[in-house]
């Protein structure tokens, strides 16, 4: 594969956010988090530039 | 109360060692034939260890059980009885999704191209028009090199291309678990066709991508 390990877990990271907030199945819930376009891409954004490590230890926790 | 629920599944569900948002006991709630996998929240903000602690549970819940339909992050309900009668009314095609997405993940595919560089300057908007279709559809005809072969191998399959000029293709496939391996081996092999293209693979994911359910009846 062509990618190095660091831009692996960029996009890795990038993906689960895109996933998250916005795939799945959309329920009506009543009390739905009203994540505005604009809150989405800063929620993506915050998670795109925290450390590698918070998205290893989030995800390797038993 | 916020019930802010990550997934559905299959009864009996197993739920995940793994804490829920803020610290949040994860359990499950039993709506006819499935299973809802939430917890208990006073109120959630969208913030960056909420978005993990969703993903993580959703994860770990795919880990655990043959067939998860994530939910999307957001959604909470005010008691369990409203949250009962919204499953309700898609209680078959909740089933029916479940029934799809049996024993299967998803794998991520992005393959980016090296930055085009301008063109020689066209001379008239008609030219430069003209131009970018060319490009569009060379690069369709690119991206459904590498889409086409994988596409066939998968239950099913998603294709954005050319989302940016970089991105030729976006692409997830919907493939059974155990066909992972094999799946991964198919995109190196066509990563090594194309060397002059960065592709990275992700997964294997929950099915988010797949978790396409019809209005209720």
């Amino acid at each position: 594969m062509s990618s190095s390990p660091p831009l692996q877990q960029q996009v890795t990271l990038l993906e689960l956010v895109d996933r998250v907030l916005n795939k799945g199945v959309v329920l009506t819930g009543d009390i739905t988090l009203s994540v505005a376009g604009v809150d989405l891409v800063y929620v993506g954004l915050r998670v795109l530039l925290a450390s590698v490590a918070t998205l290893e230890a989030a995800r390797g926790e038993p | 109360m916020n019930l802010h629920v990550y997934a559905l599944t299959e009864p009996p569900a197993e739920l995940p060692a793994a804490e829920g948002i803020d610290g949040a006991r994860i359990s499950s709630i039993t709506v006819g034939e499935v299973d809802v996998v939430v917890s208990e929240n006073a109120a959630v903000a969208p913030s960056e260890a909420a978005v993990l602690a969703h993903a993580r549970v959703v994860e770990q819940l795919l880990e655990r059980n043959e067939t998860v339909l994530p939910v999307r992050f957001g959604t909470g309900f005010s008691d369990e009885h409203v949250l009962r009668t919204q499953i309700e009314e898609r209680a078959a095609p909740f089933r029916d999704a479940l029934e799809r997405l049996r024993g299967r993940a998803e794998i991520g595919l992005r393959v980016n191209r090296p930055e085009a560089g301008e063109s020689s300057a066209a001379s008239s908007g008609t030219e430069y028009l003209a131009h970018r279709l060319a490009e569009l559809q060379s690069a369709r005809k690119l991206a459904e090199q590498i889409h086409g072969p994988l596409a066939a191998r998968a239950d099913a399959a998603t294709e954005n291309v050319l989302a940016t000029p970089e991105l030729l293709l976006s692409a997830a496939y919907l493939v059974a678990r155990e066909q992972v391996e094999e799946f991964r081996a198919d995109v190196e092999r066509l990563a090594g066709e194309h060397e002059d293209l960065t592709f990275v693979c992700t997964g294997p994911w929950p099915p988010y991508s797949f978790a396409t359910v019809e209005a209720g009846s």
